[in-house]
């Protein structure tokens, strides 16, 4: 073998003198930054789109999906044809600019379903990168039209995408309190809970199927657990005083929350069910709104132990607390990203409270909103999309900007005042 | 059972003598191989501190009448003997000296009052055979010269004079090659950084990040492109960041950059390509 590797190696030598390919003659370009941030791409009107129920189009939902992602620019499809299992021209289709193209088609089954499919061109490659078939109930439209922005996001960016996932957020309506289960760009609002009472503090568990909150409705807050599929709920935590803040485990058999039973508000652990009750944090000040790191460790929370409210780090296992943010005398309501690397919280400044973002490797910040009463953020699963409340005009209102500042903009398709927004995991 | 152990080898020799020859050969080619192979002329940076000697050609046509009569004395004495040897000898020189001879005769002129001796030679020489010799011999003139001898040393000191000429002017123009091609690797400098900027910027116009980039990356592509600029495959990494989203960008805009710009100067192209991306520095 050795002898053949010899002889092979020999012959690539050889052969390589014999064409004249000198091995070293390489030119170096050296290409800094990126001029671009955007993927051109044309979803082309589905054939046959009537077939699914409702006014607006499957493919309009799809390129909005697309578009509030920050990640691609829409090109017109203009005269050229696009028709579902043609190849298409490629070089047509690049001259007028488009990277990629979503051609597809529906049609209705005979078992009353609808037939879709659809494929992914790469321009550039002239390839093909994706062929789907399924087929769906008709009123499944916007399900449909997230599924395939996810799949044109996955391919194209190469990180999953969240046009699938769902938001919760609580709309006071009149007198009325209602939380709220949408899909992520806010709309297909489905009601999870009614209530005459404030409801505060909605949470996904990790696995996407209960949310727990907190509830004035015994005229006190108390700490419940809501199973989305069945409406069950269990009470969580009704201690003396205040119940609060409830936060999930990454491995969702743990919960930490808010209590004030030992006098100030203090962080305690719990079990999913309930029991085991016990504290860690022991301050002479107030403690709350914590947030479980993605590795299980250790649980940011506000405290104002040092005189002003600002974020601290505590382990999991001993309570010892450690301060992360400095700058300004008003830093509330951390958020740690799924990588565990960026702290989002609201800090005030200038008088004007706004969604900060800290790079805890560097302790670097930035100030990622330009309005005055931002509340509430919540990171998508993705890690660079924050979801977080307004205020327009006296009215609580649902914003949404990313960490690269790629994209910004707001869910403003509910009349009432909407507040405590939380994004949710990616669909199971 | 035993034969189990000793399996017949049939063709072991031929494959050997096979072998042996398939390597004679390869090494063979190889040897030829790096005899062949041209080096592309590196660029050789010169700096000018002199002008350049200059190199006139004085002109002279005089030339043919000399040699002429240098040639006549011998062969008229010994037609016979000499032949074989004196014409051999002299013609040979003549060739050599023949391109830049008339540079030559001009400082040389007073050849023409000699011109009487040859036939003085001609009567002292019994003996033709010497002459050869001290043609050769008589680099370093010595004391006691006949005419003759002087002429040939004089005729030596020309060929001489020819040959450093000759040398000087070559080195001028090796010289002079030198320059131009300095030049020419100046300009060729000049196009390549141009081709190189150009096709940087269009790679960079169409580099798209994955959200969510950190750090300061650096990928190295490795590409063969056609004299036309597009490129040729895909682009091959050789330098991995564990980002696979990353490098599926930065492919995706090399390829997206097809055709690549072309050179200014088809003589700076090159048809393979190291691209170092630096995507999170802002040069």
């Amino acid at each position: 073998m050795k002898v053949f590797r010899h002889a092979f190696a020999l012959l690539a030598a050889l052969s390589c003198l014999l064409l004249g390919l000198p091995a070293s003659a390489q030119l170096n370009v050296e290409i800094y930054g990126a001029g671009a941030d955007r993927i051109p791409i044309t979803i082309a009107d589905f054939g046959d789109e009537s077939a699914m129920q409702g006014d607006d189009k499957l493919t309009g939902i799809i390129r909005k999906d697309l578009e509030l992602s920050g990640m691609f620019r829409m090109i017109s499809q203009g005269t050229l044809p696009a028709v579902e299992g043609t190849v298409p021209d490629y070089a047509a289709w690049r001259g007028q600019g488009a990277d990629a193209l979503v051609v597809g088609s529906l049609s209705r089954n005979p078992n009353g379903m609808v037939d879709v499919r659809f494929r992914l061109y790469d321009v550039t490659r002239t390839s093909e990168l994706l062929s789907l078939k399924l087929s769906v109930a008709a009123n499944q439209k916007r399900a449909l039209a997230h599924h395939i922005a996810n799949k044109i996001y996955e391919k194209l960016v190469g990180q999953p995408g969240i046009f699938a996932t769902r938001i919760a957020y609580v709309e006071k309506v009149g007198n009325r309190y209602q939380l709220l289960v949408a899909d992520f760009d806010g709309e297909n609002a489905v009601p999870a809970l009614l209530s005459a009472e404030p409801i505060m503090s909605p949470t996904w568990s990790p696995d996407g199927k209960q949310i727990a909150y907190v509830s004035f409705e015994k005229k006190k807050p108390i700490v419940y657990v809501a199973t989305l599929a069945t409406g069950r709920r269990i009470t969580l935590a009704n201690y003396k005083g205040s119940n609060s803040a409830p936060a999930w485990s990454p491995d969702g058999r743990r919960l930490a929350l808010t209590l004030t039973k030992d006098g100030l508000s203090q962080i305690y652990i719990v079990n999913a069910d309930g029991s085991g009750l016990r504290r860690l944090t022991s301050s002479n000040g107030i403690d709350t709104e914590p947030r479980w790191s993605p590795d299980g460790s250790s649980i940011y929370f506000t405290s104002d132990r040092g005189g002003s409210p600002q974020i601290y780090r505590a382990s999991v296992d001993n309570g010892n607390a450690q301060r992360l943010s400095f700058a300004g005398a008003y830093n509330v309501t951390p958020r740690i990203s799924p990588d565990g690397k960026t702290l989002v919280y609201v800090s005030r400044n200038n008088g004007r409270f706004q969604i900060t973002m800290m790079d805890l490797a560097s302790q670097q910040t930035q100030v990622l909103t330009d309005s005055d009463r931002d509340e509430s953020p919540s990171f998508a699963p993705d890690g660079r999309t924050i979801l977080y409340a307004t205020e327009v005009g006296g009215r609580g209102v649902l914003s949404v900007v990313s960490t690269d500042g790629r994209t910004r903009y707001r869910l403003n398709n509910r009349a009432g005042d909407v507040r405590e927004p939380t994004w949710g995991p990616f669909e199971k | 059972m035993e034969h189990t152990f000793q399996r017949p080898e049939p063709g072991k020799w031929a494959s050997a003598v096979f072998s042996f020859a398939m390597h004679a050969l390869l090494l063979g080619a190889l040897f030829w191989g790096v005899q062949w192979q041209s080096r592309p002329p590196e660029p050789v940076s010169v700096e000018l501190v002199r002008a350049m000697p200059a190199s006139t050609p004085p002109t002279v046509e005089r030339q043919p009448e000399p040699e002429a009569r240098v040639e006549t004395p011998p062969p008229r004495p010994e037609p016979k003997p000499v032949e074989e040897k004196a014409p051999e000898p002299r013609p040979a020189p003549k060739p050599d000296i023949a391109l830049k001879e008339p540079e030559k005769k001009k400082p040389e002129p007073k050849r023409e009052p000699p011109k009487p001796e040859p036939e003085k030679k001609v009567e002292k020489k019994p003996e033709p055979k010497p002459e050869p010799k001290p043609v050769e011999k008589k680099e370093e003139p010595k004391p006691p010269m006949s005419d003759l001898d002087k002429m040939l040393a004089r005729e030596n000191q020309r060929v001489r004079e020819v040959k450093n000429r000759a040398i000087q002017d070559q080195q001028t123009a090796d010289l002079n090659a030198k320059l131009d091609a300095a030049a020419n690797a100046a300009s060729m400098g000049r196009a390549q950084a141009d081709w190189v900027h150009r096709i940087s910027q269009k790679v960079r116009s169409n580099l798209i990040l994955p959200p969510g980039t950190t750090g300061n990356p650096k990928l190295v592509f490795r590409l063969q492109i056609l004299p036309t600029g597009e490129i040729l495959g895909e682009p091959k990494l050789v330098s991995n960041t564990g980002n696979a989203a990353l490098e599926e960008a930065v492919r995706r805009a090399i390829l997206k950059s097809s055709p690549l710009p072309k050179p200014e100067k088809n003589e700076v192209f090159q048809r393979d390509l190291n691209f170092n991306f630096f995507p999170m520095q802002n040069d």
